[in-house]
């Protein structure tokens, strides 16, 4: 069990790591809080999806009404405007019947989950409503429905996880080796009566838990300071996120090799990470990229890792559904910790 | 009883012979020096001795165990310090201490004893929870002796323990390995300071590259180069000056050292004008001039031609 005493010798030093510590936990926070600050607490009033089954004057009169006060998306059918908000896409639909102009009553399905804009938006509704009959008995008739949740927080979160976690994975132990290298420390440890998978294991053993720590503490924050929801399994979640781990770790096992310094050690992840981050779809969702892009996208690691976590957080799938992109991940930290530990220089 | 065997020890660096077919043994209890210039193959042969470094021939027997069949058991019963210091700068002494202890399979109270022992021997107890970036040079260079004694090795390889340290620091260093002699340790230390050799070793091997060049105990090895002199000059010799020195009757060798000028003769008295003539000569001013006994340098000037430090 020698590899815990290094394990835990690598993880006393993280911890006296001031500036590291800093990038690994507090400043991603800031970046997952500025950009759910942006994007996702959706104080914007939501669009308001209207099915309208009569197009006579009377009721193309209402829906200009309607324009003045909301953003109006067209939808196909009832049908579609009560699924709509059902999975969170919208969080008012409304049903324009075709008996509309005969007096028939106006449907409308919200989603008292989504809080203040929902009730404000049933409330102005029905008062536009109420006012457009000129009174009379309510013209509305509302039902609640219970929808799902999309939330800026569930692209946001797993996409700088998986940046951050790389990031550290990769510098951190890249960079402690560099640094044991030069001190002589690499030769002692030598030098101890320890098999050498020890030494190597206790590197990718401390990794590997920080790494844990990252995702739980980046998904703690996003679901505790956010109120972001995970419909899927908290274990998918954790899988991905160890695969994601072990990726990073083969990476700075990988650069330990060349690199001389800590500064070439953290250069040489940056430059890995940063391009793979932006063309997998960590940052924006990877349907914005032109089409060419996602061809190179869909080859990435990072781009399966999002894709699995994506599926698994917003959509609740299963094993199933992601283990495609599970094995293209696992493949890839396989092929990176053969190819590490094969290069990996023991004799300066 | 030998309790280091080296049997034909050979390795090949791109063709050069760094170390060249060596035989040793070294008896326990024993401080044995290998004293060489740089680049002699003493690191080589300490590395090979400690199985980091794969012999290309030969073999060594360290306390009964080959070190390339057993190397594990070999680094169970060795301490090594290496010529680097080899410490995390963010951990304490203490901690530095625990942490190699532990890899050596040193425990619990055990190993809490021992650290306080060690700490207390090298001088280093009130600086037991700083970390090692704080420490000064000298304080580092005891520490890293330290971790090479945590387990209580039976043998202990020093690597050049006091190069670039100052003399009063080089002083309580060779005070501590008497110490740890004295604790039953048996030490293989290498140096090319040959006042080191001299003052601490029971035999010296002297070794030039790859090869061991003379052997024995500091006495013998002064005794073995005949009834010599040494015209001893500090000052800024020029090379050209040595050829000169040479061509003086009486004169069996002449050679700059870091210092400054060694001139080799039976007979000081009679060459000691004409070297002083050829110096001024020359232009070279002398900061002092001993005649003195021959010392393991003059042993290596003799036997190679050559100074140990140039
Ligand atoms: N890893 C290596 N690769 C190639 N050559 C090496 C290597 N290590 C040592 N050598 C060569 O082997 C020879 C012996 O080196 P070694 O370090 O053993 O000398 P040394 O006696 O310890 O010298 P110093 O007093 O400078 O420490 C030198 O010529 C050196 O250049
Ligand atoms: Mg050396």
């Amino acid at each position: 069990m020698k590899f815990l005493t290094c394990a835990a010798k690598d993880l006393r030093l993280f911890t006296r790591d001031r500036t590291g510590l800093f990038f690994t936990f507090l400043f991603p926070f800031l970046l997952i809080g500025i950009f759910g600050l942006i994007f996702g607490a959706g104080y914007r009033l939501p669009d308001l999806h209207v099915a309208q089954e009569d197009n006579g004057q009377l009721a193309n009169l209402y829906v200009s009404t309607l324009e003045n006060v909301f953003k109006i998306h067209k939808v196909e059918n009832a049908e579609a405007a009560e699924q709509n908000v059902r999975n969170g896409l919208a969080v008012v639909g409304l049903v324009i019947p075709e008996n509309f102009s005969r007096g028939g009553k106006v449907r409308l399905f919200y989603d008292p989950a989504k809080g203040d804009i929902a009730i404000s938006m049933k409330a102005t509704i029905e008062s536009v409503t109420q006012r457009f009959w000129a009174g009379g008995e309510s013209p509305v008739e509302s039902q609640s429905v219970v929808g799902r949740e999309i939330h800026a927080m569930q692209h946001f979160v797993p996409g700088w996880s998986i940046m951050f976690i790389l990031m550290t994975a990769g510098i951190g132990i890249a960079s402690t080796i560099v640094v044991e290298r030069k001190s002589g420390a690499f030769k002692r440890n030598l030098l101890a009566p320890i098999r050498r998978g020890s030494f190597l294991g206790g590197h990718v053993f401390s990794a590997f838990v920080i790494g844990c720590l990252q995702l739980a503490v980046y998904f703690a924050f996003g679901i505790l300071v956010f109120g972001m929801p995970v419909y899927g399994s908290p274990l998918l979640v954790a899988l991905i996120g160890a695969l994601v781990v072990f990726f990073g770790v083969g990476l700075g096992l990988l650069v330990s090799s060349f690199a001389r310094t800590t500064d070439a050690a953290s250069s040489a992840v940056w430059a890995v990470i940063m391009p793979m981050s932006a063309l997998g779809g960590l940052w924006w969702a990877k349907e914005m990229m032109p089409a060419w892009m996602q061809s190179i996208s869909n080859v990435l690691p990072t781009t399966h890792a999002m894709d699995s976590f994506r599926a698994v957080i917003m959509r609740g799938e299963g094993l199933a559904a992601i283990a495609p992109s599970l094995a293209v991940l696992a493949g890839f930290t396989i092929v990176v910790l053969a190819l590490a530990l094969k290069l990996f220089r023991w004799e300066e | 009883m030998p309790i280091v065997e080296i049997r034909d020890l050979s390795k090949t660096f791109n063709g050069r012979k760094a170390v060249d077919r060596l035989n040793l043994t070294i008896e326990e209890g024993e401080l044995f020096g290998l004293l060489g210039p740089n680049g002699a193959g003493k690191s080589t042969t300490v590395a090979m001795l400690s199985t980091v470094l794969q012999p290309t021939d030969g073999t060594a027997i360290v306390s009964g165990h080959d070190i390339r069949k057993r190397p594990k058991e070999v680094r169970e019963i060795i301490g090594v310090v290496t010529q680097d210091v080899g410490l995390y700068d963010d951990l304490t002494a203490a901690e530095n201490l625990a942490y190699f202890g532990k890899l050596h399979g040193v425990e619990g109270g055990k190993l809490r004893k021992r650290v306080n022992k060690i700490l207390d021997i090298v001088q280093l107890k009130d600086r037991t929870k700083s970390r090692v970036k704080t420490f000064s040079g000298g304080m580092k260079h005891r520490l890293n002796l330290a971790v090479g004694l945590i387990h209580k090795p039976e043998i202990l390889f020093l690597d050049e323990p006091t190069a670039g340290l100052d003399p009063a620091a080089r002083l309580s260093v060779w005070e501590l390995i008497k110490g740890f002699q004295a604790e039953g340790t048996t030490i293989l230390l290498t140096t090319h300071y040959m006042e080191e050799a001299d003052y601490l070793c029971d035999r010296v091997a002297i070794m030039d590259q790859g090869k061991i060049v003379a052997l024995g105990t500091p006495a013998e090895l002064k005794r073995s180069i005949g009834k010599l002199e040494v015209i001893e000059v500090k000052a800024r010799a020029p090379k050209k000056l040595v050829a000169k020195l040479r061509k003086i009757r009486k004169v069996e060798k002449a050679e700059i050292t870091s210092e400054g000028l060694r001139v080799l003769t039976p007979a000081a008295d009679a060459v000691l004008s004409q070297v002083v003539k050829s110096l001024a000569d020359e232009g070279v001013h002398m900061d002092s001039l001993n005649i003195i006994q021959p010392t393991l340098e003059d042993v290596f000037i003799k036997l190679t031609g050559r100074a140990l430090r140039d």
